[in-house]
């Protein structure tokens, strides 16, 4: 053979292989066929297996390379077979075996007898099916590509010494028989065993490719319900807290990746003492995000305690240290206001300067630093700071995903022009209107570049207190209440036809008190404060819930009607809002009205 | 709250002035009570009135059912808040308004 005609097979049979692997690949890479690899049993799959291996089988005949000179062939069709046992099983190479065997019979006709045609069809359906039962084997081997190449070669000898036994027994003499097949020999044997072992290296491949992409999918999925555990996580009804409407507060968390470090919170120590958060753990992802569950979880329980501002960081700082092996650390503003009086009491461990509205003052930074940050170090005391909230005051929140906030040039967004924007901003907008504004005024600057960090915000506004009176629950206390109320009113410049309505809604709830509680005296609450009127009763003596109370049958003759429950009834119709707490042996009725 | 009375034979008109509410109702009912022998006309004329708590419907609502069948009972000179309070307690489907 010279080196023309080596090279001619050679390129023959390297296309043969190729055809081969572009067909495993074609498969392999259908994703409803790749659920059928999990079920080793499963009768499509083998079938399939055999049917695909069996066709590449007869191209891999046609196209076989004919010898120059003693005109044997050499072909690749026992490779479709082998491909197809060790995809499809037992079943999957008997189907790939007959397939190509018939083909290869029906080539050798009229005369099947005279060459090759009854061995070699013979060895392809014996092959496909050892093959098939050797499935389990190749699975268990850690390296199956080269224990392919062995098989293939093992394979080719064994077709070889059939048809050279067949051969000798033809024509009876086993000279002729060995001299017709022994220049095939060696790429017979190369040829299937490299095409074998090549297509389970790259069906391997594949597998190994699929697997990590199953992998990268669960876990995105996993950090999907994760983003959705943290999000449930920050408080987010507003208005949270109906009935109180001596401030308003809204917040925004904006992750940059799935899951963030960042986190704000809030909500009431006591009645009359509400706390709000914010806090930044150091890094971002998964690792931050679990340390901020804890952080957020220890400083909520500490300051929900009862001990002092100060000392219930003290104590999350500790706690946070414990089997901080990672050294991360969260900073963490914290502010905490008595309702009735303004009077605000924080704490700033490391974290940015919050803005401080103060009505009719210029905006400032509160840069009050109480100590280092939480987790950072054992002796960290924090310090307390007070300032008083009066009415319009607000108090703005935010994380340094805002003030370093990048726009395409790298320039930050900075506390400037934060400052700039807030102070030209409405200031009788609510709280959610200026996080809002401030969020699209950062998206804007950004333009397109990609959110690097967590942005969160949270702002706080005072809208007013409630002005208190005592009095004897008796009737004749009605009149005080009236001034009191009245005189409220008109420095509210409140109209006339709310005047009346809320003065039936105040008899009403007042003889109510006064008829039925048995209550000695009765604490009088009024707010009027940005278009809304809300009026509570806190009393002790008999609890009844008046939201519970029977609702009369307004269209039933009058004569029928039941003497109780109208005036409940009109101050619900008059009243936004109405609701009832029974608290410390106390009924607290709150009602409200817009105007 | 002021009461002004006015008979005419078998017509009694009642001037309210001011708040009918748990605290003044009593004074109201006791008025008309005290006036309403031989009565087949009863007139409240609320002309002054700026509101009307249950208290007072209670009033209103008793001598509707006293009137009935020996006279007739009407309000006029309703504001509209008041007119509001009647509606939505569907006392003005019942009172004869004016």
């Amino acid at each position: 053979m010279d080196a023309t005609s080596i090279g001619k097979m050679i390129s023959g049979l390297v296309g043969t292989v190729a055809v081969l692997n572009i067909c495993v690949l074609f498969i392999e890479s259908i994703h409803s066929f790749s659920k059928l690899r999990g079920d080793n049993n499963h009768l499509i799959r083998m079938i399939f297996y055999g049917i695909i291996g069996g066709l590449f089988g007869m191209y891999a005949t046609i196209a076989g390379y004919e010898m120059p000179n003693s005109g044997a062939v050499v072909s690749i069709r026992d490779a479709g077979a082998m491909v197809a046992g060790f995809a499809g099983g037992p079943i999957g190479g008997l189907v790939a075996g007959v397939i190509a065997g018939l083909h290869r019979l029906l080539l050798g006709l009229p005369d099947v007898t005279a060459g090759t045609s009854i061995p070699c069809a013979i060895s392809t359906v014996l092959i496909g099916v050892i093959t098939g039962f050797l499935e389990k084997f190749f699975k268990s081997k850690k390296h199956q590509p080269l224990w392919a190449l062995l098989h293939g070669a093992l394979m080719e000898v064994l077709h070889l010494s059939i048809a050279f036994f067949y051969l000798w027994m033809m024509k009876g003499s086993a000279e002729i028989a060995f001299n017709a097949l022994k220049e095939i020999v060696i790429p017979f044997i190369l040829s299937n065993s490299i095409a074998f072992g090549l297509i389970v290296l790259l069906q391997n491949q594949i597998r190994k490719l699929r697997k990590t992409e199953d992998h990268t999918r669960q876990m995105e999925g996993e950090l999907g319900v994760a983003t959705h555990i943290q999000d449930s996580m920050l408080p987010k009804i507003f208005p949270t807290f109906p009935g109180r409407k001596e401030f308003d507060i809204y917040a925004i968390m904006n992750p940059a990746k799935e899951v963030g470090g960042d986190f704000y919170d809030f909500y009431f120590i006591d009645d009359n003492h509400f706390a709000f958060s914010i806090a930044d753990v150091s890094g971002k992802g998964i690792p931050s995000a679990l340390f901020m569950v804890i952080a957020k979880t220890l400083i909520k329980t500490n300051v929900q305690s009862g001990i002092s501002l100060s000392e219930a960081m003290n104590k999350a700082n500790l706690q946070l240290l414990e089997g901080n092996n990672e050294h991360m650390f969260v900073t963490c503003w914290i502010g905490v206001v008595e309702i009735s009086s303004g009077k605000l009491t924080y704490v700033n461990c490391g974290h940015n300067p919050p803005i401080i509205h103060k009505n009719g003052e210029p905006l400032t930074y509160l840069r009050d630093l109480s100590g280092f940050v939480l987790a950072g170090s054992r002796k960290t005391q924090y310090k307390e700071y007070t300032l008083y909230l009066k009415e319009n005051d607000k108090i703005f929140l935010y994380t340094d995903g805002i003030t370093e906030a990048m726009d395409k040039e790298n320039h930050q967004y900075g506390e400037k022009r934060l400052i700039n924007f807030l102070t030209n901003a409405n200031h009788e907008v609510d709280a959610n209107h200026i996080i809002q504004d401030v969020h699209d005024d950062v998206k804007k600057f950004a333009g397109n570049v990609e959110q690097s960090d967590d942005m969160t915000m949270l702002a706080l506004r005072i809208n007013g207190f409630y002005q208190e009176l005592e009095v004897p629950s008796t009737i004749d206390s009605f009149d005080k209440i009236s001034e009191f109320t009245n005189q409220k009113f008109k420095e509210k410049n409140v109209e006339p036809s709310i005047i009346s309505k809320m003065d039936v809604v105040i008899d009403e709830l007042f003889s109510n008190v006064v008829k039925y509680s048995k209550s000695e005296s009765l604490k009088y609450y009024l707010f009027v404060e940005r278009n809304m009127i809300s009026i509570k009763f806190k009393y002790g003596g008999i609890a009844f819930d008046i939201t519970k109370a029977k609702t009369p049958d307004v269209n039933a003759p009058l004569a029928e009607r039941q003497e109780g429950g109208l005036g409940l009834f009109i101050v619900k119709k008059i009243c936004d809002e109405v609701t009832y707490e029974y608290k410390h042996n106390y009924n607290i009725i709150t009602v409200s009205k817009k105007y | 709250m002021t009461i002004n009375i006015e008979k005419n034979g078998s017509e009694l008109i009642i001037h309210v002035v001011g708040s009918i509410n748990t605290q003044t109702a009593p004074q109201l009912e006791k008025e008309v009570g005290d006036n309403l022998e031989g009565i087949i006309n009863l007139i409240f004329d609320f002309k002054e009135v700026d509101y009307v708590s249950s208290a007072g419907l209670r009033v209103l609502l008793k001598y509707d059912n006293l009137m009935d069948g020996k006279g007739t009972l009407k309000v006029i000179n309703v504001c509209s808040d008041v007119k509001e309070v009647f509606d939505m307690t569907g006392f003005s489907s019942i009172l004869t308004l004016e």
